[in-house]
């Protein structure tokens, strides 16, 4: 293995052409091998995992990935800390016990440069589970980590990657790896043990396949910018942390902080946070405890109201003095967190935001028979503004210096048509940002017409920064002319050279030009003036107006047409009934079967059934359910599906109730190897809230409950219907669902 | 498009960050309990020595009245200590006591000041734990009036010296 690395590295120094990173929306699918190195705190002997992620490449810079990771380690309690000695010698006598461990979680990854090698940052959080053999019960821990690596590019889409990370997790070995019969048998007690944070480093290789997306150079979409144009966001914010009553903290505690971080595009921010304690009774004051930690914000639209989502993890720090319920002080955390809200455009710059988090912490474990650590959800309501400044634009790549000069005499800074100024990437990117003021003038020209002022100011700001980024693209070869003031000349073995400078007229001019017309006709024309410019302005902007307006009909029936050719489709196979109305087109098709716009299950635009297992955690069980599809928000971005589930075996029933909403991904495209299977499926990704209750309920698992739902899944068409499948985790992984079912639309 | 300085930054700060992370904390998941150090410990070392060699050392256990001075710790993580100066009466200072595996931290309760000054301590009062199972020992820097403590020392000043401690563990008497 060892002969393996150096040619991989070797191969994509020597393929500077392949890019394995991709522009636009891709997805990434990454198995790979960690070497996990624990501290003597974790009690695990080093040992192997294995496992990978599957993701979204969020253009050339970020990566969005579920992370999974299996691993079994032997406990190694005999070099724990804290023991004096007394207690070392029966720390020893403890039993070597096999353990399985699960880490799920979200990670992030930043790509810090373009290119065959990739150096990059990486931060996750999620839950990390240790299942002792013996049938011991499982504890649950949650998790942050944070580390960075190299990727190398092997092919085109194909790389491979090497990763140091630092692991921590609170947790406490007695109740995780021990039972009461263990504690007996060496003289110990649950007391002997306790709750502490250990940090591992870890180092993690494996492949990586990108599908989808973009491997063109030029920069586009939502994610891809470059990083001049991301903007710095300042989030201040209030709020109320209602602390689950299992854990050690008060009912409520009042919260101020701020999150600081970049926009990295209109939709997608990375926000690092600090939180405070505040003092409930007093306006100013403070209590002492703290929270720092990263989250990702990503909003459905770039709109004056757009829902959001954030994803993150941090530190509970409670400080000394600080008092939890009952008087008690609780310890630190380490804590997940999940949350929605919305976001209220008030100025340019200026938006209103209020949302509610899930904080996901670990409440310590007594000992394994009644109390394993297992991790509970706690809610944050916050209210509060978000500021989003200018640009950054001082990372805007510095001008290059000229190459070097082809013509036999060539003056740097006064010859801009000898030869090309710009590159064809450079020229594509200035005809969108063309394109792009084109659209904006006309979409303020429409807001203006519908008395949406503030609509218009917003978009006249947005028009000023693509103005702004289309002069600073603009100067690049006309500042690559005038940075050196040099003339090279040729050494000519026999004739005249005439140099002069500074204002003033040439005497050599004045003389030639009567009876040179060639070269009045070579000489440099005057510069324009101002109305001029004004003038040439006027008429590219009223040409760039055509070409948009062309462009947005090409558009608008190159999406009839797409329908159409779907419609068709359905009616070949004799599926369904089709009823289209356009501004200028009917088309309707068995009119016969179109449904009432009156029905009686308004709102409600079709059924679906499915089935599925409770995998992955207890219970273990199979489930069906009944879903509604309550139709579309936000133009579509959101669908809504209200769900019943009844779930059996397991020594138990279950019964659960949802409100999903799910958004639509990009298509699924063939893997490269694998292009004849034709997929033709559409992913979604949704979140949700629910009520699960048991009527038996298992050891651990509470009767009644309220759930939180990520949903991964994908969608086809199928016979008269379309068939979903669909991984659900509810609660942050504490039950894994896999469904599959047929929905029918009325 | 090299940004690399932009790179070199947050690899930099994020680097740091973790290197604080792992670095900045170090709990231990065992904690020995008050019950593994509860009982009855004798004085055997009791003695404040000046820097200055010109002064005599100030032996408190000679001031004492040795079967009455002991520090016992209870199970429940209390302490009291009891003394008795020669001719005077019998007293206790009560607190808390918090134990780990390197040393044991006495914190008298409120109102005792007086009394742990007479025996030239402080609160809190920190007892290392010896390799030797059962024995606490202390070497505290300090600045003490000698001439408050004895009439030996009247006209010394308050003078800079080091209080030592040394307890032993009471063993119980075996059954019969």
């Amino acid at each position: 293995m060892n002969r393996w690395i150096p040619r991989m590295i070797l191969l994509a120094l020597l393929a500077p052409s392949a890019r394995a990173q991709v522009g636009g929306v891709s997805y990434t699918f990454s198995p790979s091998v960690e070497y996990s190195r624990f501290e003597k705190n974790a009690g695990l002997k080093d040992s192997y995992a294995f496992g990978g992620t599957m993701g979204l490449g969020l253009g050339r810079y970020v990566e969005l990935k579920v992370l999974g990771l299996i691993g079994q380690y032997d406990t190694r309690l005999g070099q724990l800390g804290g023991a004096d000695s007394t207690l070392a010698p029966r720390l020893r006598q403890l039993p070597t016990r096999s353990v399985r461990t699960e880490r799920w979680g979200l990670a992030l990854q930043v790509n810090l440069l373009p290119g065959p090698i990739v150096p990059y940052l990486t931060a996750a959080t999620g839950l990390l589970r240790f299942r002792p053999e013996d049938d011991l019960r499982a504890s649950e821990s949650v998790y942050l980590m944070g580390g960075g690596g190299l990727m190398f590019t092997v092919a085109s889409r194909y790389a491979i990657f090497a990763q140091v990370e630092n692991l921590a997790y609170r947790y406490n070995p007695g109740a995780a790896f021990l039972r009461g019969e263990d504690l007996n048998r060496a003289n110990l007690q649950p007391a002997n043990f306790r709750q502490v944070l250990v940090t591992n480093w870890m180092g993690r290789a494996g492949m990586r396949l990108y599908l989808g997306g973009t491997t063109s150079e030029v920069e586009e979409g939502l994610f891809s910018q470059h990083p001049a144009n991301w903007r710095p966001v300042i989030d201040p914010f209030v709020g109320q942390l209602r602390f689950n009553r299992a854990l050690d903290f008060p009912s409520s505690q009042r919260m101020g902080g701020f999150y600081l971080g970049l926009a990295l595009g209109p939709t997608l921010n990375l926000r690092g946070f600090y939180w405070r304690a505040l003092d409930s009774g007093r306006l100013t004051g403070t209590e002492p405890m703290e929270a720092y930690g990263a989250d990702l914000y990503l909003s459905f639209a770039d709109a004056p109201v757009t829902p959001y989502l954030s994803l993150g993890g941090g530190y509970l720090n409670v400080l000394s003095g600080y008092r939890g319920r009952g008087g008690s002080t609780p310890d630190d955390q380490v804590f997940a967190s999940a949350g929605v809200g919305v976001s209220v455009l008030l100025l340019e710059a200026l938006q209103l935001q209020a949302g509610v988090q899930g904080i996901f912490m670990t409440r310590d474990g007594i000992d394994n028979r009644t109390a394993p650590a297992q991790v509970y959800g706690s809610t944050l309501y916050t209210v509060g503004f978000s500021f989003r400044p200018g640009r950054l634009s001082f990372l805007q790549p510095r001008p290059r210096r000229a190459s070097e000069p082809s013509a036999p005499l060539l003056t740097e800074g006064e010859t801009p048509t000898a030869e090309p100024t710009a590159s064809p990437e450079l020229e594509a990117r200035q005809r969108l940002l063309a394109l792009r003021e084109a659209a904006l003038t006309a979409e303020i020209a429409r807001a203006e017409a519908a008395g949406d002022s503030l609509l218009a100011a917003r978009l006249r700001a947005e028009r000023e920064r693509l103005r702004t980024e289309m002069l600073t693209a603009a100067s690049v070869p006309a500042a690559r002319t005038t940075t050196r003031q040099m003339i090279t000349l040729p050494a000519p073995e026999q004739g005249e050279l005439y140099v002069r400078y500074g204002p003033g007229s040439s005497p050599l001019v004045a003389a030639q030009q009567p009876t040179s017309p060639a070269a009045a006709a070579s000489a440099p024309s005057a510069t324009p003036t101002s109305p001029e410019l004004q003038a040439l302005e006027q008429r590219l902007l009223a040409r760039l107006e055509a070409i948009e307006r062309d462009r947005q009909e090409l558009v608008r029936l190159e999406s009839r047409l797409a329908r159409l050719e779907t419609l068709l489709q359905q009616i070949s196979r004799g599926e369904t009934t089709v009823r289209i109305q356009a501004a200028d087109t009917t088309v309707t098709v068995r009119p016969e079967a179109t449904p009432s716009e009156g029905s009686f299950l308004q709102g409600f635009r079709g059924v679906a059934v499915f089935g599925g297992v409770n995998a992955l955690g207890a219970p273990r069980q199979l489930l069906i359910g009944v879903r509604g599809d309550y139709g579309t928000w936000l133009g579509g971005r959101l669908h809504l599906w209200p769900e019943a589930v009844l779930s059996f075996a397991g020594g138990t029933s279950g019964y659960n109730l949802n409100l999903n909403a799910t958004t639509p991904l990009p298509a699924l495209p063939a893997p490269p190897l694998l292009n004849r299977l034709d997929l033709d499926a559409e992913p979604y990704i949704g979140f949700g809230l629910g009520l699960l209750a048991f009527s038996n309920p298992p050891r651990g698992v509470a009767g009644i409950q309220t759930v939180w739902n990520l949903i991964l899944g994908a969608e086809r068409a199928y016979g008269p219907g379309v068939l979903f499948a669909e991984y659900m985790s509810m609660n942050f992984f504490s039950f894994n669902r896999l469904q599959i079912g047929y929905r029918l639309a009325f | 498009m090299k940004p690399r300085s932009y790179a070199l930054g947050v690899s930099a700060l994020l680097l740091s960050l973790a290197l604080l992370s792992s670095g900045c904390q170090k709990e231990n998941p065992v904690q020995v309990l008050p019950e593994d150090v509860a009982g009855t410990y004798d004085f055997t070392h009791f003695i404040f020595i000046p820097d200055a060699a010109a002064i005599a050392p100030a032996n408190v256990l000679d001031t004492l009245v040795a079967e009455n001075t002991n520090l016992r710790l209870t199970a429940s993580g209390q302490f009291v200590l009891s003394y008795q100066f020669i001719n005077g009466p019998e007293s206790l200072i009560a607190g808390t006591f918090e134990v780990n595996e390197r040393r044991i931290t006495l914190r008298a309760y409120p109102g005792a000041e007086a009394q742990l000054t007479s025996l030239l301590l402080d609160s809190p009062l920190v007892l290392n734990r010896t390799d030797v199972e059962g024995v606490l020992e202390a070497s505290i820097r300090k600045t003490v009036d000698l001439a408050a403590f004895s009439n030996r020392y009247r006209g010394v000043p308050p003078v800079q010296g080091t209080l030592r401690l040394r307890l032993v563990l009471r063993l119980n008497a075996p059954a019969p």
